[in-house]
């Protein structure tokens, strides 16, 4: 898994690529950690590139979605692909995260 | 020739000892104990007697150098205060500087005061770098400068002038080369101990980590183990088999079988997210919250919804369980099911080959509050099967990270339905055994496997 970090404004843009697993989801946890402690709570995490999430990978974007919920925040998600939507669908997770086509519509939706 | 030989034989032989005394010094334990600091008068006296010793030496050791003199008396008293604080340093400086001044001659006096204010010197370096010791370079400075102020009370304190300086000219530069040479020896050796013990301190540290970290993974095991039902309900006309493959890293898998008042058998799966034994206490909470809603709601929205209303409240860190709870009517086959974010468990219906899905009917356990929770219902007779599991089974990768999937599992329920649950949950797990061998087993496994007699 390959993250990139990028600033739009008050929002921050992760890009993840590759499988969001057991095995690697500590290392998306640590870099949402460590921007909500920056102070950023407005986050767009872009799976354009992800192929593959599994519960932990969940597990890490719900504990971030509770951090930043007490302060006005939100993470919302861009681009994703079938397989990872069916997860968010079958954990039924699409109806607390907003799942935005393009990180354009979720910039927008921090507007 | 025959003189330079032997000269440099002298020579040789003098580094020789420094080195060989260095060595036998900083290795023993009373040089390791100065080192961590830890003095008392035992090893003390110790050490201002090998560095006296090293001083003693090095004035008799000395040797003529075209006509000039050449010893390290000094050098003994200043790596002594240098890597052992003052009082080995000046010991060590008293003891050169009082045979040397009983041996006469017109230097007696510089040559004495200088070996003991090397030892003085040095102390005061080592106080200065309070909790550090002196670099090989800063030894090496100090030692040239030692051994210039050497010169300089030569200059000082002979007479009549012109021997002072005649013997200073001739002395100097050999004395500060030697004296360097002889501390660059000991310095480095004395670094190099440093290095080492700081090598092993880390060594140590990660050592401990790795067995802290087995040590957390067998509690979690067993925490998961524990706790997870030791024999199968019995349910007149099904047969049923639960098995559970733990990953190295305990992932919180689980299953239960809780009996309901009317005759009807509760059947749970789940799948914990996280790791660990922060999982494993999750697993744990759920489980028991499950266990205790099941017993006393009846309607399955109920106990699910009571469920994930409590286990919310319990869930800080974001950790939440997917779960799939049925309770089957032995009498009517009537199977009434809340799957709360789950994988869906597969039914293969004894008269055809397609396979109905479970899908969920809420979100998984521990998210929000107050949730509402939908219900599914099926019947089932003679020959049917229910699959139920955890998604450690479909996503089971192989070298190429190509999963087991679903149609992989299909397949296998299909070429062997007409087994026992047993079997054929151990022609799953065989099977996705080969798919994944030599790959790690990156999450638990966790399988039930109901029959319609």
């Amino acid at each position: 898994m390959e993250i990139e970090n990028k600033i739009s404004g008050s929002v921050n843009i992760i890009l993840v690529n590759g499988r969001i697993d057991a095995r690697n989801s500590s290392l998306l946890d640590d870099e949402l950690k460590a921007l909500i402690e920056g102070g950023s709570v407005n986050i767009i995490v872009n799976m354009e590139g992800v192929d593959y999430i599994s519960s932990s990978g969940l597990r890490v974007l719900l504990a971030a979605l509770k951090k930043v919920k007490p302060s006005g925040g939100d993470i919302k998600l861009s681009g994703l692909k079938p397989f990872v939507g069916d997860v968010f669908r079958i954990s039924g997770f699409d109806s607390i995260f907003d799942i935005c086509g393009s990180d354009k519509e979720a910039l927008l939706n921090f507007e | 020739m025959a003189g330079e030989l032997s000269l440099f034989l002298d020579l040789f032989g003098l580094i020789a000892v420094i080195v060989v005394f260095s060595i036998f010094v900083t290795r023993s334990h009373w040089f390791t104990e100065a080192l961590e600091r830890r003095f008392n008068w035992k090893n003390r006296t110790v050490l201002i007697l090998f560095f006296g010793l090293l001083s003693v030496y090095g004035t008799l050791g000395g040797v003529e150098v075209l006509g000039a003199p050449l010893n390290v008396r000094d050098l003994g008293p200043m790596a002594g205060g240098l890597f052992c604080g003052p009082y080995v340093g000046i010991g060590a400086g008293i003891i050169g500087g009082v045979q040397r001044y009983a041996m006469g001659g017109p230097t007696c006096l510089p040559c004495s005061l200088a070996t003991v204010f090397s030892g003085i010197f040095a102390g005061m370096l080592y106080i200065l770098l309070k909790d550090r010791f002196a670099g090989v370079k800063i030894a090496v400075v100090f030692a040239v400068l030692m051994e210039s102020f050497h010169m300089l009370i030569t200059i000082l304190l002979v007479s009549p002038p012109e021997v002072a300086y005649g013997i200073v000219s001739r002395a100097a530069l050999p004395m500060i080369l030697a004296n360097a040479i002889g501390m660059f020896i000991f310095s480095y050796l004395v670094n190099n101990i440093l290095i080492e013990k700081k090598t092993k301190e880390e060594r140590d540290l990660y050592s401990s980590e790795i067995a802290r970290n087995r040590a957390e993974l067998d509690i979690a095991s067993e925490i998961q183990n524990d706790f997870l039902p030791k024999k199968m309900p019995d349910i007149p006309g099904f047969d049923l088999y639960a098995m559970n493959s733990p990953a190295k890293e305990v992932g919180g898998d689980f299953y239960d079988f809780i009996g309901c008042a009317d005759g009807s058998t509760g059947i749970v799966i789940a799948d914990v997210s996280g790791k660990g034994v922060p999982a494993a206490l999750f697993m744990v909470l759920s489980k028991t919250l499950m266990h205790a809603s099941a017993g006393w709601h009846r309607s399955v929205k109920q106990v699910v919804e009571s469920a994930n209303n409590m286990i919310t409240g319990e869930s800080e860190s974001g950790m939440f369980v997917t779960l799939f709870y049925s309770v089957l009517n032995p009498v009517s086959g009537r199977i009434v099911y809340s799957n709360a974010g789950h994988c869906p468990p597969f039914l293969l219906k004894s008269s055809g080959d397609e396979f109905m899905r479970l899908n969920p009917t809420g979100m998984a356990l521990g998210v929000i509050e107050d949730n509402e929770y939908g219900t599914g219902e099926v019947t089932v007779s003679s020959g049917d099967l229910i699959v139920y599991f955890t998604d450690g089974i479909t996503e089971a990768v192989n070298g190429d990270d190509e999963e087991f999937g679903e149609e992989r599992l299909k397949e296998v329920i299909l070429n062997n339905r007409y087994e026992t649950p047993e079997r054929i949950a151990g022609s799953i797990t065989e099977s996705v055994g080969d798919h994944s061998s030599g790959e790690m087993q990156f999450d638990d496994i966790t399988l039930i496997v109901l029959k319609a007699l």
